[in-house]
C-alpha cells in the first residue's frame, strides 16, 4: 500500500491570483450551500479552517448537519473522507493505525496498517466521548501532520483536515477536550439551530425522493495552493498590534484586560490564539477580495478562535458567564488605533 | 519594540523613489489630511469653549462667594489662555499621513487598506520602490510577498480614487457643543445678577483708595511740619518723621483698615497728648498783653494793633533804650502801666510775667539797666510764648488733620458696610471754658410812637437791645464705656440791658470713663442765643487710649469702630434737635414820651455782609484748634446753610 505523504501536491503547484482564490471558495461555498441550507457561517468558518491547513471544533446538538457539512465539503473538494466515531472504548491505534503482522515471502513481518487518520478531511465525531488517551492521539496528527507508530513516522498527506464535533448534551460519560488539544483548533464554531425558513428549505430537500448532491468543483491540490496563498497574504504591523493586543487582553493579569477578563478568567489564550486571529483574518481578507487584512477581519475572527482557548474560573462558571461574553467584552475594550 | 499603531508615512523613513501608486496614495491624502485638519480643529474649539465657558461660569459662582478683585482680569483672561491652549491644540492635531490614512479607512469603509499600504510599504522597504519587473514572474516567496503588497496598494490607490473630496467635513461634536449651550445659560444669569461681593470689593477698593489719598495728605502736611520745625529737637520735626513713617505704612499695607485706622488713631493721640489745652487762652493772652506792652512803651494808643508778640518786643527794646530819659514821673507812670498787664502777661507766659515784674520793680525802683535788662528778658519771653502758640497750633492743625484722615478711612471703609463692630471709646477731652466776649454795646433808640393818653396807641415797635453781654457757658460731658458717650452742653448768655439771649446745646461724646468739663457761651447783646453746643467731653478714667469719641453712634453699629468717627449724617444738620439756635432777644418796649423816629444805630447788619467774616474765622479756629469731630462738622453745616449764595 502507498504511504500518502504531504508532499505529494505542494511541490508542484502553480501560484494562483488571490482572484482565483476567491472565486474558488465562492465555488465551494456555492456547492456545499446547495446541501447545506443557511448555515453560511457555519459555511464560512468551516472552510476557513481548511484553507488555514487548520482544524476547526464543531459544537451543536445533534441533527444540525454537522457531519452532512464534513461529509459535502469532502465532495466539493476531491479529496479522500474518513469518520470516526468516537466512543469510550475506542483505542488510539484505532485512530492512528497499528502494525500487523502479516506473512510476507514466506516470513512474517510487521507492516504499518494507516489508520482512519490517513486522509484529507477527517471527522472526528463526538470526539468528546472517547477517552483522553485517545483524544490525545490526534494531538500529533494535528500539529504536525504525522504520525508516529512504533518509532516510526508517517506524514499525512495534504490538506489535512480534522473536523471535531461535540454534543453540548448528553454530558455524561464524556471527557471533556483537554486544553492541549482544544488548542490545536483554529476555530470552535456553534452550530446554530437554523431558521424555520431554512429548515422548511431542509425538509423539502431531504424528504424527497432526489438527494441533492454537491458537484466537486475544487481538487485537494487547488487547496493546497490556496493554502500557500493564504499564507502569503501580508499584513500590516498595526493590524498584527491589534491582534495581539486582543490576546494579550484575554489574560486577567495583563494590564489591558477589562474588568470582565479580571473578574471571570484564569487562563487566557495562548500564542495560537493570536497565529488564529492573523491565519484567518488573512483568509477572510481574502474571501473579501482584499489583500490586506484589516481590523474587521481580526474582529471577526476573534469569537471563533478564542472562546476554545479561554478558560474561566469557577467565579466565571458559578456566574454563568460565557467566553463568548468575555470575548465581546474584550472587543469593546480593545479598540484599534483611534482617529477622529 | 512595539509595532507603531500609526502607520508611518514611507516618504518619512526611506530613502530614494517611491512606488508611483505610493506617491498616488500619498497626494491623494494630502487634501484629505487638511479637511481631518480642520475637523480636529473645529472639534477641539467646541472642546475648548466648552472648557472656557465652564471655567467662567465656576469663576463667577466662585466670585459671589468669595469677592475677587480680579474678577474682570480673570475672567477676560481665561478666554485668552483657551485661545492659547487652543492654538496648542490646533499645532498638535495636525493629523499625519498615516492617521489621515487610518481616518480615510474608518470614515469610507476602506476595511484598512490605505493604512496597510502605508504600512507595508514600510515593513518592506524592498516592495516600496518602483515596480520590478523580474518581480511579476518570480516565484520564490519574498517576490510573492512583494507581488502581493503591490497588488494590494494598487487595490488601495484604486480605493482611494473613489473617496469623495469631502469627506472630512467638519462636525457639529454633539457633546461638547451641549456643554457650552448649557454652561452659556448658566453664565448669563451669572452675569447678569448683580453680586452681592461687588460690595465687599468696592469697599476693599474704597479703603485702599483713601489710604493712598490720605497717606499723600499725611505726607503733605508732615513735609509743612518739616519745614516749620526745623530743629531735630521741635515736636514738628518729630511729628513728621512719625507721619512719614505712617504714610509709607499706609501706602504699603493699604487695604489694612484696622492696622491704618490703629495706626493714625495713636499718632493723633500722641499729638494730642502734647497739644496744650490752654493754647488759645495763651495766645489770647499773648495778643492781648503784646498789643499792651506796645502801647504802654511807645505811649501810642493805636500801636501794634495786631499784638505781635515782636513788635512788642522791639518797643519794648526801645523802652529799654529810652528809660533814662524819662523822668521819674513818667517812670513811675509806665511802671504802673506796665504793671496793669502783670496779669495778662503771667496768663500768656510765666517767664514773661516774672519779667515784666522785675521790669516795673526796676523802673520804679530807677534801676534802668535791669529794667533794661528786666524788659528785654520780657520781650524774649514773648517771642518765646509766641513760638510755643504756633506750635501748639501747628501740632493742633495735624491732629486736626490726622483726624479727619481717619474719619475719611473709616467711612471708605463703612461704604456698603452693616453693622461693623466698633471700638472703644477715646475719652473725652475735657472741656474748655472760657468767658464770652463781652458784648457789643446796643443803643437804645425809642421805637414807639407817643401815644397821647385816652387814645389808642399802636403796638409798640420793638426796641433795639443795649448792653453788654456776658456770656457764661458751662459744658459737661459724659462718657461712657463700649462705645456709646453722651455729652452735653449748656450755655448760657445774659446780656445786659436789652438783650437777652438763651441757648441751649446738646452733643454726643463718647468716651471711657466719665469727665466733666466747661462749654463756652456767647451772647450777643441784641440777643443772639449761645451756641455752646456738644462741647461734651469725658476724662479718661482708665486703660488706654483708644479711637475719639465718636458722637451719636447708635449702639447697633457695634463696638469697634463706634468710637471712631461719626458719618456725617449722623450729627444732624443745622436746624436738628441738636442744636438749637439762639433766639433773638426781645428788646424790652418803652414807649417813648417823645415824638421822635427810631435811629439805627447800626446794630443791624444784614448778615450777607458779614457772614464770610464769621465764617472765616469759624474756619481758621477749626484749623488752629483742637476741636472734636463732631464739632466741625457741625460748624461746618451750619454756616453751609447760612451760606447766601446758596
Amino acid at each position: 500500500m502507498k504511504t500518502p505523504t504531504t508532499t505529494d501536491h505542494a511541490g508542484s503547484l502553480d501560484r494562483i491570483s488571490p482572484e482565483t482564490f476567491a472565486e474558488r471558495a465562492q465555488a465551494i461555498e456555492r456547492e456545499v450551500g446547495r446541501v447545506i441550507v443557511g448555515q453560511r457561517d457555519l459555511v464560512r468558518q468551516t472552510m476557513t479552517g481548511l484553507l488555514a491547513n487548520s482544524h476547526v471544533l464543531l459544537e451543536g446538538v445533534p441533527g444540525l448537519g454537522k457531519t452532512m457539512l464534513v461529509r459535502t465539503i469532502a465532495d466539493v473538494i476531491d479529496c479522500t473522507f474518513n469518520r470516526i466515531q468516537f466512543t469510550p472504548d475506542l483505542m488510539p491505534a484505532d485512530i492512528t493505525g497499528t502494525n500487523i503482522l502479516i506473512e510476507e515471502g514466506g516470513s512474517r513481518v510487521f507492516r504499518f496498517q494507516p489508520g482512519p487518520i490517513f486522509a484529507n478531511l477527517v471527522l472526528a465525531d463526538e470526539i468528546n466521548r472517547a477517552t483522553p488517551k485517545t483524544q490525545s492521539s490526534l494531538l500529533e496528527a494535528m500539529q504536525e501532520h504525522q504520525v508516529t507508530v512504533a518509532r516510526q513516522r508517517f506524514p499525512l498527506e495534504a490538506p489535512f483536515f480534522v473536523l471535531a464535533t461535540q454534543n453540548p448534551l448528553e454530558m455524561e460519560g464524556t471527557y471533556p477536550l483537554p486544553e492541549a488539544q482544544l488548542d490545536r483548533f483554529l476555530f470552535k464554531v456553534m452550530v446554530p439551530f437554523p431558521s424555520e425558513e431554512d429548515l422548511i428549505a431542509i425538509m423539502d430537500r431531504t424528504t424527497g425522493v432526489e438527494a441533492v448532491t454537491a458537484a466537486k468543483v475544487c481538487t485537494a491540490a487547488e487547496i493546497v495552493e490556496m493554502q500557500r496563498l493564504a499564507r502569503s497574504v501580508p499584513i500590516a504591523p498595526h493590524i498584527t498590534a491589534f491582534a495581539v493586543s486582543v490576546l494579550a487582553a484575554t489574560h486577567p493579569d495583563q494590564p489591558r484586560a477589562p474588568e470582565l477578563v479580571r473578574e471571570y478568567v484564569r487562563y487566557g489564550a495562548s500564542p495560537r490564539g493570536a497565529q488564529a486571529l492573523v491565519t484567518a483574518g488573512k483568509i477572510f481578507a481574502l474571501l473579501d477580495g482584499r489583500f490586506n487584512v484589516s481590523v474587521d477581519d481580526v474582529r471577526a475572527a476573534a469569537l471563533p478562535s478564542l472562546r476554545h482557548r479561554i478558560i474561566l474560573n469557577f467565579e466565571g462558571e458559578a456566574e454563568g458567564i460565557t467566553t463568548e461574553a468575555v470575548v465581546r467584552a474584550i472587543l469593546d475594550s480593545v479598540v484599534p488605533p483611534a482617529i477622529e | 519594540m512595539a509595532p507603531p499603531v500609526i502607520p508611518l508615512d514611507p516618504r518619512l523613513v526611506l530613502d530614494g523613489p517611491l512606488d508611483p501608486d505610493l506617491d498616488e496614495i500619498r497626494a491623494t491624502l494630502r487634501p484629505q489630511r487638511r479637511r481631518l485638519w480642520l475637523r480636529r480643529i473645529v472639534r477641539r474649539t467646541w472642546l475648548v469653549a466648552a472648557a472656557v465657558v465652564g471655567a467662567e461660569v465656576v469663576l463667577f459662582a466662585v466670585a459671589r462667594i468669595v469677592p475677587l478683585e480680579i474678577l474682570a482680569s480673570l475672567a477676560i483672561a481665561i478666554p485668552l489662555i483657551g485661545l492659547v491652549f487652543l492654538a496648542t491644540l490646533a499645532a498638535h492635531a495636525r493629523p499625519s499621513i498615516g492617521e489621515t490614512a487610518l481616518a480615510v479607512d474608518a470614515e469610507a469603509h476602506l476595511g484598512d487598506r490605505v493604512a496597510s499600504a502605508l504600512a507595508l510599504a514600510v515593513a518592506f522597504p524592498d516592495a516600496a520602490g518602483p515596480s520590478d519587473p523580474d518581480a511579476i514572474d518570480a516565484d520564490d516567496e519574498p517576490r510573492q510577498a512583494e507581488r502581493f503588497i503591490r497588488r494590494q496598494r494598487l487595490d488601495a490607490a484604486a480605493s482611494l480614487r473613489l473617496v469623495p473630496a469631502g469627506l472630512f467635513g467638519p462636525r457639529l461634536p454633539r457633546r461638547p457643543a451641549l456643554a457650552t449651550l448649557a454652561a452659556a445659560l448658566l453664565l448669563v444669569p451669572l452675569i447678569l445678577v448683580p453680586n452681592p461681593q461687588d460690595d465687599a470689593i468696592a469697599r476693599t477698593q474704597a479703603i485702599r483708595d483713601e489710604a493712598r489719598h490720605e497717606a499723600d495728605r499725611i505726607e503733605e502736611v508732615a513735609r509743612d511740619l518739616e519745614s516749620k520745625g526745623t530743629d531735630p529737637n521741635d515736636p514738628r520735626a518729630r511729628l513728621a518723621k512719625e507721619l512719614r513713617d505712617l504714610a509709607a505704612q499706609m501706602r504699603s499695607k493699604p487695604e489694612d483698615l484696622k492696622l491704618n485706622l490703629a495706626s493714625l488713631g495713636s499718632v493723633e493721640e500722641d499729638v494730642r497728648s502734647q497739644l496744650d489745652p490752654a493754647n488759645e487762652q495763651r495766645a489770647s493772652a499773648l495778643s492781648s498783653v503784646s498789643r499792651a506792652l506796645s502801647r504802654a512803651a511807645t505811649g501810642q494808643p493805636n500801636a501794634n494793633k495786631d499784638g505781635d508778640p515782636k513788635i512788642a518786643a522791639q518797643d519794648l527794646k526801645d523802652l529799654g533804650k529810652k528809660l533814662d530819659d524819662l523822668t521819674p514821673e513818667q517812670r513811675r507812670q509806665m511802671a504802673a502801666a506796665l504793671a496793669e498787664q502783670q496779669s495778662a502777661a503771667s496768663q500768656a507766659s510765666g517767664a514773661a510775667g516774672q519779667a515784666l515784674r522785675d521790669a516795673v520793680q526796676s523802673i520804679s525802683q530807677g534801676d534802668t539797666a535791669a529794667a533794661r535788662d528786666a524788659l528785654n528778658r520780657l520781650g524774649e519771653a514773648l517771642q518765646d510764648a509766641d513760638t510755643t502758640v504756633d506750635v501748639n497750633r501747628d501740632l493742633a492743625g495735624a491732629a486736626s488733620k490726622l483726624q479727619d484722615a481717619r474719619r475719611n478711612l473709616a467711612n471708605a471703609g463703612q461704604q456698603g458696610q452693616g453693622g461693623q463692630t466698633g471700638q472703644s471709646g477715646q475719652p473725652g477731652q475735657a472741656g474748655q471754658g472760657s468767658p464770652g466776649p463781652a458784648g457789643q454795646p446796643g443803643s437804645s433808640a425809642p421805637a414807639g410812637q407817643p401815644c397821647p393818653s385816652g387814645q389808642s396807641c399802636p403796638p409798640g415797635q420793638p426796641g433795639q437791645g443795649q448792653g453788654q453781654g456776658q456770656g457764661q457757658g458751662q459744658g459737661q460731658g459724659q462718657g461712657q464705656g463700649q462705645g456709646q458717650g453722651q455729652g452735653q452742653g449748656q450755655g448760657q448768655g445774659q446780656g445786659q440791658g436789652q438783650g437777652q439771649g438763651q441757648g441751649q446745646g446738646q452733643g454726643q461724646g463718647q468716651g471711657q470713663g466719665q469727665g466733666q468739663g466747661q462749654g463756652q457761651g456767647q451772647t450777643a447783646g441784641n440777643g443772639g442765643g449761645s451756641n455752646a453746643a456738644s462741647l461734651g467731653s469725658g476724662v479718661r478714667s482708665g486703660g488706654p487710649p483708644a479711637g475719639p469719641t465718636n458722637p451719636n453712634r447708635p449702639a447697633t453699629l457695634g463696638p469697634d469702630l463706634s468710637s471712631i468717627f461719626a458719618p456725617f449724617d449722623r450729627l444732624g444738620k443745622p436746624g436738628d434737635p441738636s442744636y438749637v439756635a439762639g433766639t433773638g432777644g426781645d428788646g424790652q418796649t418803652q414807649q417813648g414820651s417823645q415824638s421822635g423816629q427810631g435811629q439805627n444805630n447800626g446794630a443791624y447788619q444784614p448778615y450777607q455782609q458779614v457772614f464770610s467774616d464769621f465764617y472765616n474765622y469759624a474756619l481758621t479756629t477749626l484749623d488752629r484748634n483742637y476741636v472734636p469731630l463732631s464739632v466741625k462738622d457741625f460748624v461746618r453745616d451750619y454756616f453751609s446753610s447760612l451760606d447766601p449764595s446758596h
